[in-house]
């Protein structure tokens, strides 16, 4: 180091510092994989867990009905969220629950953002899983009925074929090539 | 029929057939149904009759294949001529007399039990599952063509440019079908979209696959109005594929190169 | 010792003739020619080719795929000539032999881009065939077999072959050069031992390359001859009928390059005319069977053969390919007639033989054309639609690349090694070898456990361990195997390069007692410094 550098005066330090931070956290916000895009409405699954019907507990095929039998699980109508939220519910009812009936009265379809998508060649049948080899949700979704927040991240541990077929030869599940792929 | 070397037929056959009974004791334990243990799994050979008496050539067995399937559309200028993508189509003859009418047969892939396709195949995109369908499983494709050129009826198809939908296209394309990319082989899977939607249905109830949910399944069976395509299990004698194959006026195609296909044509009565 | 040798014999790099440069400018212009057609057919799909579905009419196969077998074929008249030239001593050859192993490792690095050109998905292809490849194709046999089995024992005899010069020229050869010199020859003692050694192994490497360019060509053509599916494919006699067709044209590729490299190396002294006509002559021998062969299979396909391979063999012959077929057949019966008449009057013209050579190479590319694309356009048991094959500017494009590549390759090294090996002497040959027990337990070993890979490898593929599954237990299954194939090879390099025993040339460092340290008195200095009235002082 030559000794004819110029000293840095304390402003331009500062500057350079808050620069530097500027970037490093620019950087980190580019990494960190984007979140999902906010849910049209913002439902609380840890709340839900928690309702109890006239005929029991608020079941997970209550919403997603296809997850015990059909193919592909589903996501709600807004009509299913109505039949409970026509009145207001909750000890007091809050802000977001309003929003149910903000949304029926402004006629926009409810469109839910799904943030686990299989690739187009992969077929998925709930009903394969849940009903005829009797796993529980939690095995695959983790425990739904801690979730404040809609999920924001995909199943991250089934995203390859492997993770699959582990599975299957565990449990002497097909592992022929036609059982997963259409 | 399994994609394996030969020799070891019979003893991978035995293989599957217990493997096949473990797992059809697995899917029995159904949890919250409390059905009755679900059907035992059974060899079964998905097969096809095709009545050349009733067929009236009037083409909407293919029409109906390349909609449930999201065949790609090619192309009618010269570039793309020879590359049109054909997972059934009429086989068309000479007519019988001069300036008669044309003679022709729909002509799927024959999903034969000794498929020449299957054996070269390098990377085995293409097996044998073990219920006799010769499946195409194009997301391991490396685009070889060597299938097709083994294949002796031609009934195999080259994405020779990556498939594209415009606009609204989009929408009639069928979910249950995968899209395939550029550079890979499809053909004809005797619809299995459909037959896996109608043994899990059937397993999910605890019974048996019956014949009459089968019998118009494939999109070309349900779709041909005079009901000349029967589609159904080869191997339960009492399924009315089955009873089909027994009439006499049955023949195959290229039987003499013994690649036992699953298709069986019904020749036409000239009386 | 090189130094021993007579200058015109030690190994050294000439001046070129100027037509050098201007083949590689060539060379380099159609390499980029190429690289551009394959950038355009990534970019557009396959439909950028003449290729078509044979379903509708089209071929499947075309140009890559009768290229890929040019190119295999090309290579195995090098390293047979190399084998051949080793095992049974013929010495004429000697001086073509690294230019002909030369040929074959470039011709099969052609050979399997042309393959890769072909594939629809390439990158796919590259990882899935390693990964997953399935022996019952044919085309298991390609990529293991030949790119790793044949590519690297060739690799290996030539390399082996090399360090000889390879040693010389890290003493004399240009400065720039002289690491990678140092590195091929790296451990090689010029001595009769190693001599013996390396004629030892290059004899089993030989007699183990021999057989396994039969298996390695016959695959080739089991590609075509297996299936029953397409008339005109369907033959016995496609496996031996392509070893011989690789024979006929990589002899003559290898004249051609052996004429060529002559010229523009200035090696007219150091490669024989002798040489040539050995190759000349084997040409019209493999000439010879080759046209017996292709008058047996018009025999067969058109006596009482069944329809399909009667309108087959009527369509090439006397149809739309007859232009091509009777093309072949003149120039293969000029290259046989050629070299033949040349061996009655035993004369040797260099120019008519490179004549001869290039139309057996015409031959050999139509012949592949008319085995490949009339059984896709005019073949099948089934009346189906008849169609046209006709190679695009794309698939031309990327064939003159390959081609290129190829000169390129050659005439690039010939700069940078001498392309003509040192002969050695016979009786440096035959010295007693002294007994080295943990070399041969060092070979040994690398064999075993080549062999090991090899059985694993070759079980997995073959799904053994698999179960019910369709894919190899372990993945990667055929890379193990022909990691196996490559490591068998290499033992050739272990059993050459393992480190002798070797006499101390210097003698052992002598320890000596450390120095004792002498300090040194100023006496005068001392003693004007004193106080001693007896020193008299300057004053």
């Amino acid at each position: 180091m030559s000794a004819s550098r110029r000293p840095v005066s304390p402003e331009r330090a500062r500057g350079r510092g808050l620069g530097l931070v500027c970037a490093f956290g620019l950087a980190g916000a580019c990494a960190t994989p984007a979140a999902a895009p906010p849910q049209p409405l913002p439902f609380d699954h840890a709340l839900h867990a928690t309702v109890e019907l006239d005929d029991g507990p608020l079941g997970c095929t209550t919403c997603h009905a296809g997850a015990e039998r059909g193919v592909r699980a589903g996501l709600p109508a807004l009509s299913t969220c109505l039949s409970c939220h026509m009145r207001p519910q909750g000890d007091p009812p809050s802000s977001e629950e309003a929003r149910v009936r903000e949304l029926a009265a402004s006629g926009v379809p409810l469109r839910w953002i799904q943030v686990t998508r299989n690739p187009g060649h992969v077929y998925f049948s709930h009903g394969a899983h849940v009903a005829r080899a009797g796993m529980a949700c939690a095995e695959c979704h983790g425990e739904v009925t801690t979730w404040t927040e809609p999920p924001t991240v995909p199943l991250r541990h089934l995203t390859s074929m492997d993770a699959c077929l582990a599975c299957h030869r565990a449990r002497g599940a097909p592992t022929d090539c036609v059982t997963c792929h259409q | 029929m399994s994609a394996k070397d030969p020799n070891r037929r019979d003893l991978l056959r035995v293989l599957g057939a217990s493997v096949g009974a473990g797992v059809g004791a697995t899917a029995g334990l159904a949890a919250s149904a409390g059905e009755a243990a679900a059907a035992p799994a059974r060899t079964r050979r998905w097969g096809m009759v095709i009545d050349l008496d009733r067929c009236t050539l009037c083409s909407s067995c293919t029409v109906a294949c390349k909609q449930e399937n999201n065949v790609p559309v090619v192309g009618p200028d010269d570039e793309h001529v020879g590359a049109q993508i054909e997972w059934l189509s009429i086989l068309w003859q000479e007519p019988e007399q001069p300036g008669g009418l044309p003679q022709g047969m729909p002509f799927p892939c024959q999903h034969c039990a000794d498929a020449p396709c299957v054996k070269v195949c390098p990377v085995g995109a293409t097996y044998k599952n073990d219920e006799g369908i010769t499946m195409q499983i194009w997301d391991r494709c490396i685009g070889c063509r060597y299938c097709m050129v083994a294949c002796p009826y031609g009934r195999r198809s080259f994405n020779w440019e990556t498939p594209r939908w415009d606009g609204t296209q989009i929408q009639m394309l069928n979910p249950d079908v995968a899209t395939r990319t550029g550079g890979v082989v499809e053909k004809c899977t005797f619809c299995y979209q459909r037959v896996r939607r109608v043994r899990e249905r059937a397993a999910l109830e605890g019974r048996e696959i019956e014949d009459e949910e089968v019998r118009r399944l494939p999109a070309c069976a349900a779709a041909c109005p005079a009901e000349a395509i029967v589609f159904g299990d080869l191997a339960d004698p009492e399924s009315r594929v089955s009873e089909l194959a027994r009439d006499p006026r049955r023949f195959q195609l290229l039987d003499y190169l013994g690649t036992d296909p699953s298709v069986i044509y019904l020749k036409r009565d000239r009386r | 010792m090189h130094a021993e040798l007579r200058p015109e014999l030690r190994p050294e790099l000439r001046r070129v003739s100027p037509i050098w440069y201007l083949m590689v400018l060539v060379a380099a212009i159609a390499v980029g020619v190429g690289l551009y057609c394959y950038s355009v057919q990534l970019a557009r799909g396959d439909i950028a080719t003449g290729l078509r579905n044979p379903g509708n009419g089209g071929a499947a196969w075309g140009f890559y795929i009768v290229f890929y077998v040019y190119f295999v074929g090309v290579s195995f008249a090098g390293i047979t000539v190399a084998s051949l030239a080793r095992v049974f001593h013929i010495d004429t050859l000697k001086p073509v032999t690294r230019l002909a192993e030369l040929l074959t490792i470039v011709a099969l690095g052609v050979g399997a881009m042309m393959v890769l050109a072909d594939l629809g998905r390439p990158l796919d292809g590259l990882l899935k065939l390693p990964a997953l490849a399935r022996p019952s194709s044919p085309f298991y046999g390609t990529f293991t077999l030949v790119v790793s089995g044949y590519l690297f024992s060739s690799l290996v005899f030539f390399v082996l072959a090399g360090r000889y010069d390879a040693a010389a020229m890290a003493q004399t050869g240009p400065p720039l050069l002289r690491p990678l010199y140092r590195l091929w020859g790296a451990g090689f003692r010029d001595d009769d031992v190693a001599h013996t050694r390396h004629w030892r192994s290059s004899f089993v490497l030989a007699m183990t390359i021999m057989p396994l360019l039969i298996v390695a060509h016959s695959t080739l053509g089991f590609i075509f001859g297996i299936q029953a599916g397409r008339p005109g494919w369907f033959s016995a006699l496609q496996a031996p009928a392509f070893v011989v067709m690789a024979g006929v044209s990589g002899t003559g590729a290898l004249i051609v390059l052996a004429a060529i490299v002559r010229r523009l190396f200035r090696l007219e002294d150091r490669i024989p005319i002798a040489a040539l006509r050995w190759l000349g002559n084997f040409l019209w021998v493999l000439a010879a069977v080759y046209l017996y062969f292709m008058i047996v299979e018009e025999l067969t396909s058109t006596y009482a053969a069944p329809r399909a391979d009667r309108r087959i063999a009527h369509e090439v012959v006397g149809g739309s390919f007859a232009i091509s077929f009777w093309l072949t057949v003149g120039s293969l019966g000029l290259a046989f007639l050629i070299p033949f008449v040349m061996y009655l009057r035993r004369l040797t013209s260099v120019a008519w033989l490179v004549v001869a050579a290039l139309l057996a190479n015409v031959a050999a590319v139509l012949k592949r054309l008319l085995i490949v694309v009339p059984s896709q356009t005019h073949g099948g048991h089934l009346q189906l639609r008849e169609g046209l094959y006709t190679p695009t500017w794309v698939e031309i494009g990327v064939v003159l690349g390959a081609a290129g590549l190829l000169v390129l390759g050659i005439l690039l090294f010939g700069r940078i090694f001498p392309l003509v090996p040192t002969p050695v002497p016979e009786a440096r040959r035959h010295a007693a070898v002294p007994r080295e027990p943990l070399r041969v337990l060092a070979t040994v070993t690398c064999a075993l456990i080549a062999a090991g890979l090899i059985a694993f490898g070759l079980s997995d593929s073959f799904r053994m361990w698999s179960g019910d599954e369709l894919d190899p237990r372990v993945p990667f299954s055929p890379a193990i195997f022909a990691t196996g194939v490559i490591l068998l090879f290499s033992s050739a390099i272990v059993y050459e390069t393992f480190p002798a025993r070797r006499r101390r040339a210097t003698p052992r460092r002598v320890i000596r007692p450390p120095r004792a340290r002498i300090h040194r008195v100023d006496v005068r200095a001392q003693l004007r410094s004193s106080r001693d009235p007896r020193v008299r002082r300057k004053s």
